[in-house]
């Protein structure tokens, strides 16, 4: 508790002379008690402290209602301090958006200056371009070619029975055959 | 407030004198009526803030912060004197006061009655009696609801007479009168209770 720093100030008005005497003799002793500790919370107040509060408070209004700027500090003795609204400013406001702009811009440059092909359906990139040919090309064209092979391989072999039957084949097979009697009867 | 030429209060009415007279004075900006109406009513609020906050710096931003308010107000004419002012300066201050409790409640401050009675005095020394005596009243205060606190602190820190009060509540006079009697008669019981002489022994 601290002590008394100050001689009492004004007191305030007596209660209420009505409820105050309605009070039985137990509770008006503790009212009693309250006022006390009342007195002593009112006497707690650091010296000189109602006249800064008096000067400052009265500038301050003084400096609203003349309409000073509102970041201006109230005016009074240091000790005084008034909560005052915070309030962000325009300019903070500004390089955000400043920054937040410019971030997207940086990025559509980016995006934009890559190679064409990247962002196409081609699965070639330039590493494997660099590289060659990528494995799947290489059996596809394998198949290819295999595919090829085998049909020549069949072209051959047709040939080959081809070349070995007609040199099986006699004079007669060539010309009395019925059918080609028959063409030429047909003639 | 405007500023006014030259003080057109009379010297003695910087003294506590006619409210009313005062009001219309600091309204028109003139200084020593508006240091007359905070030497009337500085130490009242604070008081009061000092008896829910327990610290003296708190105390002191809200009794700046309630006459910032009253300065700014009289002088913008936001105010017009129906003989409530005293009712309206303690309702701004019984608001920032709750305002006040309320974000020192969400700092986990101890509650306890035995810690807070631990702490308030020194260790090595003894408090004096009237020291104890008061350590047991505010921790008996602290256990009121907070509706029978407010009308303690405003009847007997305040100074205001129970028709002021029920005004700053917006409370019948009866519901205001039964609250105080309620609770000064739950203070006489913690007051006489084996725990409360022990906690403040």
């Amino acid at each position: 508790m601290n002590t008394p720093t100050q001689p009492p100030g004004p007191p305030p008005p007596p209660h209420d002379a009505d409820a105050a005497g309605a009070l039985p003799a137990d509770l008006a002793h503790v009212a009693a008690r309250l006022d006390s500790l009342a007195e002593n919370d009112r006497r707690a107040i650091r010296p000189q402290f109602e006249r800064t509060l008096a000067a400052a408070t009265f500038r301050a209004a003084r400096g609203g209602a003349s309409g000073s700027a509102p970041n201006e500090p109230p005016a009074g003795p240091a000790a005084i301090r008034f909560p005052r609204p915070a309030r962000a400013p325009l300019w903070r406001l500004a390089a955000s958006l400043a920054l937040v702009a410019g971030a997207a811009l940086a990025g559509w440059f980016w995006l934009s200056a890559q190679p064409a092909h990247r962002s196409t359906t081609t699965t070639t990139t330039p590493l494997a371009a660099a590289q060659g040919p990528s494995t799947s090309t290489v059996a596809r064209t394998i198949e290819t070619d295999l595919e090829l092979l085998l049909a020549s391989v069949d072209s051959l072999e047709s040939l080959a029975e081809a070349t070995s039957d007609a040199s099986t084949l006699t004079s007669d097979d060539w010309w009395g055959d019925g059918s080609w009697n028959s063409q030429e009867g047909s003639l | 407030m405007p500023d006014p030429a030259a003080s057109t209060v009379p010297a003695d009415l910087a003294e506590p004198g006619p409210l009313a007279e005062l009001l219309a004075h600091a309204a028109r900006g003139d200084e020593r009526a508006w240091e007359g109406i905070v030497k009337l009513y500085a130490r009242r609020v604070y008081a009061m803030a000092r008896s829910r906050c327990r610290r003296d710096d708190l105390a002191e931003e809200i009794t700046q912060s309630v006459f910032a308010t009253i300065a700014t107000k009289l002088g913008s004419g936001g105010y017009a004197e129906q003989g409530r002012f005293e009712a309206w300066l303690f309702r701004i201050t019984m608001n920032r006061v709750r305002d006040e409790a309320r974000r020192l409640s969400r700092h986990a401050l101890p509650t306890d009655p035995e810690v807070l009675g631990s702490t308030a005095a020194a260790p090595d020394e003894p408090p004096h009696a009237d020291e104890q005596d008061v350590q047991t009243l505010r921790l008996a205060l602290g256990s009121l609801s907070e509706p029978d606190r407010e009308v303690v602190e405003l009847r007997h820190h305040g100074g205001l007479s129970f028709r002021q009060i029920a005004d700053a509540l917006g409370e019948p006079m009866g519901t205001v009168l039964a609250r105080h009697h309620r609770a000064l008669r739950k203070l006489k019981e913690i007051l006489e209770s084996p725990t409360s002489r022990k906690v403040a022994t």
